[in-house]
């Protein structure tokens, strides 16, 4: 460009154009899908004991109606995405059982796009069961053994994750940012990984792997812990997950880009062990929060649409009806 | 008198100025629906009348703010923050009519118009839940969003025209038209307009 600058005139004007078009692309941040979604969870085949809120539907994951009620519902709220909750290979909630959530997309919601989560707790138990640890996290992940001959290795990221995701949802299923496929990242975590100083590199490796085999470069959007964790860290953008007790809503802004986090309720007092409560006050909590979030944020990443499990979830019960999918709704509609 | 109405309605242009009061409903879960409701604005009309009973028309419409306010107190860790919240939305709309008219006194003239109306509605939301609900280093650089949305639909109507002078004369009516808002917000909304006209 700068040869051209110096050739002529003409050229200058040329150059200046596309230097021109060439900014304008990249401020241009442009979504595929209305920017409100909700983690998804699909390990179920009952009804989990901690359940406080039934669901209307009938509540088992092997049965293709329950993924197409779920899909049916995401759309009755309004939401451009579904962030399936990705616990790797082996697991009840490996990426590449996706397949139904794909077929029912194709049913009842084909404008529906899927974002990837990776739940970053599972790297760490997915090691240490390999290692023969047991499925717990009571060894910490070591991020700078990427071989694998310790107590760490890329493969629990990437083969046993991310790329079995890649391989699952195609490319027009995904929700993507400029075109570039959205993974979002969950905490880190000083107690779960050792080396944290290395999670730059591992984001870099996983970059690199996801542009090799499938010629693409994630939109990667991490927990804010890994930044804090790991400063020279390098994401696209940066969530900030709620914690009982703090906050219920965030909005982060990273490379001037924002995602916006909220959580309806949440209720773990029936969970092993027992956990926190936050109160959904029939419904205002959850507006507060969108409130709060909605009208500065590019994405919101709302937890969680069928978080059962946990009580956080939106989808229609016998408790609420379908209040929290029209609340959801009408920020979809009215705070685009 | 009566062939004189109808010889200077066979080919008249009239311009006119009005006031229309423009009521909006949108139908379903109220829960969804903050966009009822009603407002005075004001219009431009133009139009000929040709081979006495064809009328075409270009009618322009400039709704007021139609304002939706809520607010409610939440328990965020034992404070009761009062949260408050506007959705205003503004409705613009040009359309192009034809129609039928006729007269139905020797100086009143009823008219039936069908047309196409461009319509934009503007919506801002407001609100000041990021002050009470974001703890730091969660930011909001804006409460405030704004949605234009753009969309084209069938309006009808009909008025009625009263000749007060040689030139002047006082115009009544009703228009109609469907409303839509993305993502799939549909309504309808209804305006009663009274105006004064020229003819030429």
């Amino acid at each position: 460009m700068a040869v051209l600058v110096a050739a002529d005139g003409k050229s200058k004007w040329i150059a200046t154009l596309l230097l021109l078009l060439f900014s304008i692309q990249l401020s241009a941040l442009e979504l595929n899908a209305g920017k409100y979604g909700s983690m998804f969870y699909w390990w179920f085949d009952r009804l989990p004991s901690s359940t406080l809120y039934p669901p209307t539907i009938s509540w088992d994951a092997r049965s293709p109606a329950w993924w197409e009620s779920i899909v049916r519902q995401a759309q009755e709220a309004g939401l451009g995405w579904l962030a399936p909750d990705a616990w790797g290979q082996a697991s009840n909630a490996d990426p590449a059982t996706l397949g139904p959530l794909l077929a029912a997309i194709d049913k009842v919601a084909p404008r529906l796009k899927v974002a990837f989560f990776d739940d970053t707790t599972s790297e760490v138990l997915r090691k240490n069961l390999a290692r023969g640890h047991g499925w717990t996290t009571g060894v910490r992940f070591d991020l700078a053994d990427d071989a694998g001959t310790g107590e760490g290795g890329l493969t629990y990221f990437y083969e046993q994750q991310w790329r079995r995701f890649f391989q699952t949802v195609p490319a027009r299923y995904r929700l993507t940012v400029d075109g570039r496929p959205v993974v979002f990242m969950w905490h880190g975590g000083y107690e779960s990984y050792s080396n944290q100083n290395f999670f730059h590199h591992t984001l870099a490796r996983l970059r690199q792997l996801v542009q090799r085999d499938f010629g693409v470069n994630p939109f990667v959007i991490v927990e804010e812990s890994w930044v804090l964790l790991d400063p020279a860290t390098e994401p696209d953008a940066v969530y900030d997950w709620f914690q009982p007790y703090k906050t219920f809503a965030t909005l982060r802004t990273w490379n001037g880009f924002r995602v916006g986090h909220t959580v309806a309720g949440y209720d773990c007092s029936r969970c092993d062990p027992a956990g926190p409560t936050i109160e959904r006050q029939n419904g205002l909590l959850y507006q507060a929060g969108l409130q709060a979030i909605s009208t500065d944020s590019d994405l919101v990443l709302i937890e969680g649409f069928d978080n059962v499990d946990e009580n956080a979830h939106l989808v229609e019960t016998t408790a609420w009806g379908k209040l929290y999918l029209s609340i959801t709704r009408w920020f979809a509609s009215n705070v685009p | 008198m009566l062939s004189t109405a109808a010889s200077s309605a066979a080919q008249s242009i009239l311009a006119g100025v009005g006031v229309d009061h423009d009521i909006q409903r949108f139908p379903g879960n109220p829960d969804v629906n903050r966009l009822d409701g009603h407002a005075a604005g004001w219009m431009w009309l133009g139009g000929v009348t040709l081979f006495s009973h064809l009328t075409l028309r270009v009618e322009d419409s400039r709704g007021g703010r139609i304002v939706n306010s809520q607010a409610f107190t939440v328990d965020i860790d034992g404070r009761m923050p009062a949260i408050q919240s506007s959705l205003t939305h503004v409705t613009r709309s040009t359309a192009v009519l034809a129609g039928f008219t006729h007269a139905l006194f020797a100086r009143i003239h009823l008219t039936y118009l069908a047309g196409a109306s461009s319509t934009r509605v503007r919506r801002t939301f407001s609100t000041n839940a990021p002050l009470f609900v974001l703890v730091g280093p969660s930011a909001s650089n804006s409460s405030v969003s704004i949605t234009t949305d753009d969309h084209s639909a069938l309006i009808v109507g009909a008025d009625v025209t009263a000749e007060l002078a040689p030139h002047l004369g006082v115009i009544a009516g009703i228009r109609r038209q469907s409303l839509h808002v993305e993502p799939d917000v549909s309504g309808y909304g209804t305006r009663p307009l009274v105006g004064v006209i020229w003819r030429f």
